[in-house]
């Protein structure tokens, strides 16, 4: 089982190597330092967003509705950053996002309607709020200090950069040495039988939910703060390669499998390829296309293999 | 077809098996059919009946041996192959379509077509044929209504309706009888009296073995996937012979139990518990210190019993009481109180198969070892690592998966979770399904062991000889009440069979 | 009829009913306009598009699916419709055109679905990105507009004093309706929803079955594309996003539910005939169109709510 987790492991360096040196050979600029840390940004936006995501799906659900609730709640937080001292902003806005996943993960453990269908519904309310919010405007140019988590440097190292890996060091603790994480981990493997254990489903499904929504706030944060500026269409794009990411990373999306490790490899994956289609000059138009496959093979390879599994 | 002599035989299986991964389910059956008879299967769970007609339907392909239908060989790829044989199959879970009529659910596949537009289901032939042949197996259902409203019975002869209507030579009815009251029986066996005039040969499985008197004209007995033997009906002189052949050891070969003469307190205690349509005014209990078990027929309510004491179905009267205290309504309460639930589907409902045996031991027992939510490695493998070894589970690893354990060694983990959280009281639903000998003695030793140390068992098995050679006490239940409690000594296959067949009416 | 019949004919009514006489109501008292032959002649306009899709997710809901690709195909099929028009192809073959590759669309969904067994909010939602990224290449994320008159005609044209789109819409009604209930592939779509073994086992290719659901689908959205680039007179990447939203909307407050193929079209049309209403009633009060997502989404919520409190 080790050797296997390795391998997985070897085999996603293996990709991130074969991708590097076809583009390092292609284009000689894609292997400078500016450019490599470039894609390390790249990918702690999307691996931030994916976190919660990966908890989700790991307990064998799904959150569509990450990258409208990451715009509603920066929308708001980017108003108040405005006016009011930056803590408070920041906190409203993650607070926003947590209340989006609560009301995500009550309709779901309660209402017993699809996991799909409550998160894609909420994805359109999300959406709509931060309309309605806006009025089609851009708020932009935030206070220095905000600024910092998404443009600053430490030692060198972008914000967003350590963010990703702390969080990620944050987070494979909580899912390997907290109950809350061994819960997942065990809804998401096998739902009755959690159950026969005497698994508090739901309230652990709650939690799943709203810890989803809190850090798609907290990806809003460092996103805004990077571009510095916000407006409500900011999260349609974003959902697409962050399934790309977590599906990448070897989390099955029928729970219980995989880890929050996988998904900084996804996402490194994921930004490589896209850095790569820019640095070739293939138009962005064909991103959509091809995140959208990348999800469908992946996911697609993952099914196979369980079906194989379950044959032997 | 009908005109045919009835003697020939229309189906004969020579040497076949059934391997899958890890277990032979069938081993060299030969089995054969004639033409309107009937011909009873009978085995224990696991003994290779389903897979028998699974094979015949075209489900699985055999691993080895061969099939004659009427004469030639036959290669029965799948389940169109099989039907278009003539080969029906009645399975025991429903097979109809919920939200579409009758008549489309006896015709499915074969929808009659009009003549002028090709793809248009032609809807008055398709009714006056459902019609007919619902009236000619004495079935008085409006071929308009869904599936959806049918009871139970009524939907067998929905199914019984679409086997006809595929003029079956060779009828399946696996456990037709599961759910069925005494009068929608009789009307069941009159059907079948009709098919065998016309012909048919049908295989019928049921677990009651009483019906085989009243049904069969041949039995064949299946044991651990090889046949033990077929005979005529005429041949059988009592139910015991067959019994003896499906359960093949004599009861000495049981692991032999120490009896406690000191029983410790009423540990599980309940009162007229009733729950709509499934339990009526059910009053047990279960001391320190001994082993009841639960004997009945599939169906009788013994399962659903089980899940509502552990709180994971609800009850609608009556009381509950675990250790003096009235049990709430959530498993995670019971597991507080100490109750613990070996269910009967270990895969579905026992385990994470997917994950690793550590964690499948630990599960239940996180919240009462790390209440601050924090887990120590150090303790959580100590606390695995002590109940592993204790029940001798058989594991490379503490972190190898559990779906590549046997199914031995899977049932003790599931043990382990429990005995892990420190339970006192103990639900076991089909304790030594689908392991081998070796395990079963030995979880059969380690009930011994856990009544020893004070734990109550409450056993619920549909293995006879089980339920006869463990319990202290045996409770039988018929339809959903509890019909007679016996005591360990006074309990013999016969006294047990009868009142979970008849209810004690008998 | 006693009073236990009573409430259970009363309980089978969809919340889309009592929601419709309320709206209709509520819009006539708001707006003075409302019943008048001009605004009434715009809702059937407005709501073929929707209706249409209503209808194809209902199959696919039907057959426990769920299609989120649908908007971004019928984006699709009415960016290769304008290509095909400026490429000087005449109306019949891109009506050809806009069927088959919405066909095509669909199955490809199907296939990834029944066949190769994604959840099938992973597959449409991965052929969502496929689908806009592809449209998106050929417009590159422009738009194409101007037509002729004869394309024009499908939806600006009437005919016995209805729209023309109204009489292709009740054409759809009219087809799906045979489809459902009068060919055996209509059984075979309640079969594959309520017991695909049961479907299996007389021998019916049910994998075949249950790609062609997604293909009808498909096509009824490459019929839907044909009116929507019709009326904008122009097609644009992104203009179907957010379709399929509505139109899953629409079957759910229709009272189509996902287990056992528990519903009917009937439901979804009186679904997306509030939720055009709806907006029809949102706008005379000045809402914006971008917002009234969060009405859809609120009365979505009310509907399910309603659903589970009445039960069973």
């Amino acid at each position: 089982m080790l050797i296997r987790q390795y391998l997985a492991l070897i085999m996603r360096l293996a990709v991130i190597f074969i991708i590097a040196a076809i583009l390092g050979v292609a284009r000689p600029e894609f292997l400078s330092v500016n450019n490599f840390i470039n894609v390390l940004r790249q990918s702690s936006l999307i691996f931030l967003l994916a976190s919660g995501l990966t908890v989700v799906v790991l307990s064998e659900g799904i959150d569509l509705s990450i990258g409208q609730v990451l715009a509603f709640s920066a929308c708001i937080m980017g108003y108040f950053l405005k006016t009011e001292p930056m803590i408070l902003a920041i906190l409203v806005g993650l607070g926003i996002g947590a209340l989006c996943g609560l009301v995500n993960g009550v309709l779901i453990a309660f209402v017993g309607l699809p996991a799909f269908v409550v998160t894609y519904g909420m994805m359109w309310m999300a959406q709509g709020f931060a309309l309605m919010f806006m009025k089609a405007e851009i708020i932009w140019g935030f206070p220095k200090a905000f600024r910092f988590f998404g443009a600053g440097y430490i030692l060198g190292i972008p914000v967003p950069v350590i963010l990703m890996f702390a969080l990620c060091a944050v987070l494979y603790l909580v899912l390997n040495y907290t109950t809350f994480g061994r819960y997942i981990y065990n809804i998401g493997a096998n739902y009755e039988a959690a159950r026969f254990s005497g698994v508090r489903i739901r309230r652990i499904q709650i939690m799943a939910y709203t810890l989803s929504g809190l850090l798609a706030a907290f990806a809003g944060v460092v996103y805004i703060s990077r571009i510095n500026a916000v407006e409500a269409g900011i999260g349609d794009p974003l959902l697409l390669p962050c399934l790309a990411a977590i599906t990448i990373g070897g989390t099955s999306l029928y729970g219980g499998e995989g880890g929050i490790g996988g998904t900084i490899f996804g996402a490194i994956i994921i930004s490589l390829i896209i850095n790569g289609m820019n640095l070739m000059g293939i138009e962005t138009y064909w991103q959509p296309f091809v995140v959208g496959a990348i999800v469908i093979l992946s996911v697609a390879v993952d099914v196979l293999r369980a079906q194989k599994l379950q044959t032997t | 077809m009908g005109a045919q002599p009835a003697d020939e035989t229309i189906l004969e299986f020579k040497g076949v098996s059934k391997d899958f991964p890890g277990v032979r389910a069938l081993d060299k059956v030969d089995f054969d059919l004639k033409r309107g008879e009937v011909h009873v299967l009978v085995g224990e769970n696991g003994a290779g009946k389903s897979t028998l007609i699974k094979i015949l339907a075209g489900v699985y392909p055999p691993t080895e041996g061969e099939i004659y239908y009427q004469g030639d060989e036959v290669d029965i790829r799948n389940p169109k192959v099989g039907l278009n044989m003539g080969i029906s199959v009645i399975y025991q879970e429903m097979n109809l379509v919920p939200y579409i009529s009758v008549a489309k659910n006896i015709f499915l596949g074969r929808e009659p077509r009009r003549k002028w537009i090709p793809f248009l289901v032609d809807y008055p032939r398709l009714h006056k044929d459902a019609r007919e042949i619902l009236d000619s197996i004495g079935a008085e259902i409006d071929t308009k209504v869904n599936a959806v409203e049918l009871g139970v019975a009524q939907g067998k002869l929905v199914e019984m309706a679409k086997a006809f209507s595929i003029k079956a030579s060779i009828l399946v009815m696996d456990e037709p009888t599961a759910a069925l009251t005494q009068k929608e029986l009789d009307e069941l066996f009159r059907s079948i009296e009709e098919f065998k005039k016309k012909g048919i040969g049908i295989i019928y499985i049921s677990h009651r073995l009483e019906e085989i008197f009243d049904v069969a004209d041949r039995v064949t007995v299946l044991r651990d996937g090889k046949v033990m033997a077929t005979m005529d009906v005429g041949e059988v002189k009592n139910l015991d012979e067959i019994i003896r052949l499906m359960v093949g050891r004599s009861m000495t070969a049981y692991f032999s139990r120490e009896f406690l003469k000191e029983k410790g307190d009423v540990a599980l205690n309940v009162k007229n518990l009733s729950r709509e349509g499934v339990l009526r005014d059910v009053n047990l209990h279960v001391r320190s210190g001994e082993i009841v078990g639960l004997a009945g027929l599939v169906g009788a309510g013994r399962t659903e019993l089980a899940r509502v004491l552990f709180g994971v179905d609800r009850y609608d009267d009556g009381e509950v009481e675990i250790f003096g205290k009235n049990l709430s309504m959530t498993p995670a309460k019971s597991v507080a109180l100490g109750v613990g639930f070996i269910p009967e589907d270990r895969k579905k409902e026992g385990l994470a198969l997917i994950l690793p045996v550590k964690e499948n031991v630990i599960i239940a027992s996180l919240k009462k070892l790390f209440p601050r939510g924090l887990i120590n490695p150090a303790k959580q493998s100590k606390a695995v690592n002590e109940y592993v070894k204790a029940l001798r589970i058989v594991t490379p690893s503490l972190m190898r998966i559990v779906r590549f354990l046997s199914g031995g060694n899977q049932q003790k983990v599931v043990v382990a979770k429990w005995l892990c959280t420190q339970a006192k009281i103990f639900i076991f639903d089909e304790p030594t399904r689908g392991v081998d000998v070796g395990a079963k003695a030995e979880i059969h030793q380690l009930m011994n062991e856990m009544v020893k140390q004070g734990a109550a068992i409450l056993m619920i098995s549909s293995e006879l000889p089980e339920v006869l050679h463990m319990s202290d006490r045996i409770y039988v239940m018929h339809g959903g009440r509890i019909v007679k409690e016996l005591q360990g000594d006074e309990a013999d296959q016969e006294t047990v069979l009868k009142y979970a067949m008849a209810g004690g009416a008998a | 009829m006693d009073r236990k019949e009573f409430k259970k004919a009363f309980k089978k009514i969809p919340a889309a009913v009592f929601a419709l006489v309320f709206l209709l109501i509520a819009c006539s008292i708001i707006s003075e306009h409302f019943w008048t032959g001009e605004n009434l002649f715009n809702l059937g306009l407005q709501g073929t598009v929707l209706t249409i899709l209503a209808l194809a997710q209902t199959l696919v809901i039907l057959a426990e699916g769920i299609d989120l690709s649908s908007g971004p195909l019928v984006s699709f099929c009415g960016v290769v419709v304008a290509v095909s028009l400026h490429g000087g192809l005449g109306l019949p073959e891109v009506i050809f055109i806009s069927i088959v590759l919405g066909t095509a669309g669909g199955f490809l969904n199907g296939f990834l679905i029944a066949k190769v067994k994604l959840p099938p909010f992973v597959a449409t939602f991965g052929n969502m990105g496929v689908f806009t990224g592809l449209a998106l290449v050929m417009t590159k994320g422009g738009s194409i507009p101007g037509f002729p008159e004869s394309f024009r005609f499908i939806a600006g044209g009437s005919l016995w004093g209805l729209p023309f789109p109204v009489i292709i819409l009740i054409f759809v009604i009219l087809f799906n309706h045979v489809l459902l209930y009068h060919t055996t592939f209509g059984t075979y779509i309640f079969g594959i929803g309520g017991n695909q073994e049961a479907v299996h086992l007389v021998g019916v290719n049910d994998i075949f079955f249950k790609s062609a659901i997604y293909g009808v689908a498909g096509s009824y959205a490459g019929v839907a594309a044909l009116v929507m680039t019709s009326r904008l007179n122009a097609a644009h990447p992104l203009v179907g996003f957010g379709l399929e939203f509505e139109a899953i909307a629409s079957v759910i407050v229709g009272g189509c539910s996902w287990t056992l193929a528990n519903g009917n079209p009937w439901g979804s049309l009186a679904g997306a005939a509030t939720i055009v209403v709806l907006q029809n009633g949102l706008s005379v009060l000045g809402v914006p169109p971008a917002v009234q997502v969060v009405g859809v989404g609120a009365y979505l919520i009310l509907a399910v709510v309603y659903d589970s409190l009445k039960g069973d």
